[in-house]
């Protein structure tokens, strides 16, 4: 069978080719920000993500973001969960399985001011507990 | 919230309910960001907030359940779809019907990897009436390798894999345009 493909389809073959250059260089660009970050370049920073269990500290506080629920943020900063409750005075049935996006809607405020809110408490919370635990173990005298 | 932020946040209150829906969906044809969810559902395991293994038996059998959904549909009705609107008029139609015919293995296990060629493979597959065992063996190894392969990124990433979604999206683009070339590549190349 020998044929020539139909004009049209040349066409399209040309236009994606000129995509697939377009997106290779875009591609390119990013792996390159990716690698400045650090993100992508170091297996050790691979392994140790896999490695590190424990829950997040101080400086993970920003990853927060408005799509996580209540009951996530919990987990993964080991907060108990009526604390976020309290603090924040979280009337809403829902909570702890309400995504921050949902209840800035449903208390009529911007996602925005609900996340760094959360932000703050978590924060706040994550200082205090490193504080107490500091203070705790230096109390006791060095054998 | 993001259009990513709403099935993120399906995901972390509904858990497996979730992410089978919206893997079975993918699997159909409803364009979703199936790879970045699946990394996202490999960070949260290392987390502990997903398991790792239950998600990838979730994920695999609703990807594969969304597949022979299409395969049943095209097998039952395709004929009267495709081969009285489009089959007999375009000859690009009958070559990949031709192709594959001759090489349903490595057809059926690229698409399952390069998402989007998913659906018209598995139409293609019922209208043709493929054997569903062949059909079924090779959707299942496509389907656990795709899933293997994003959880583990996400798994691997950890708490970064935010930062990579934008690099992940855009590799899966050039993957796809990629294999576009490829299948036009493959229907119109001269064989002697």
């Amino acid at each position: 069978m020998k044929e020539e493909a139909p004009q049209f389809v040349k066409v399209i073959a040309f236009v994606l080719v000129v995509i697939f250059v377009f997106l290779c260089i875009l591609l390119f660009r990013q792996f390159q920000h990716a690698k400045r970050m650090h993100e992508i370049d170091s297996y050790k920073i691979l392994i140790d993500n896999v490695r590190h269990k424990d829950p997040l500290t101080v400086s993970d506080v920003p990853i927060i973001q408005s799509w996580m629920t209540f009951a996530y943020i919990d987990t993964i900063f080991n907060i108990p969960p009526a604390y976020l409750q309290n603090t924040l005075v979280i009337t809403d049935s829902h909570y702890p399985r309400i995504s921050l996006g949902r209840y800035a809607k449903s208390q009529h405020v911007s996602e925005a001011s609900v996340v760094g809110t959360v932000k703050k408490v978590v924060t706040d919370y994550l200082t205090s507990t490193t504080a107490l635990s500091t203070s705790t173990s230096s109390s006791f005298p060095n054998y | 919230m993001t259009y990513l932020g709403i099935f993120l946040s399906y995901l972390l209150l509904y858990k497996y309910v979730a992410l089978f829906i919206i893997v079975f969906f993918a699997g159909i044809i409803i364009p979703l960001p199936i790879n970045t969810l699946l990394m996202a559902v490999g960070a949260f395991s290392v987390q502990g907030y997903f398991s790792f293994t239950l998600s990838l038996v979730v994920a695999t059998v609703s990807n594969v359940l969304g597949d022979m959904l299409d395969y049943w549909v095209f097998r039952r009705y395709g004929h009267a779809v495709l081969r009285e609107k489009y089959a007999n008029k375009y000859s690009f139609f009958l070559r990949l019907e031709d192709y594959l015919k001759r090489h349903t293995a490595i057809s059926i296990l690229v698409s399952r990897v390069v998402g989007i060629l998913g659906p018209p493979v598995n139409f293609l597959s019922g209208y043709l009436k493929i054997n569903f065992g062949k059909f079924l063996f090779y959707d299942v190894i496509g389907n656990t390798v795709f899933v293997l392969i994003f959880l583990i990124i996400g798994y691997l990433l950890g708490d970064e894999w935010q930062n990579i979604t934008g690099f992940v999206s855009l590799a899966s683009g050039t993957v796809l345009v990629l294999a576009l070339l490829g299948v036009i590549w493959i229907v119109y190349r001269r064989r002697k």
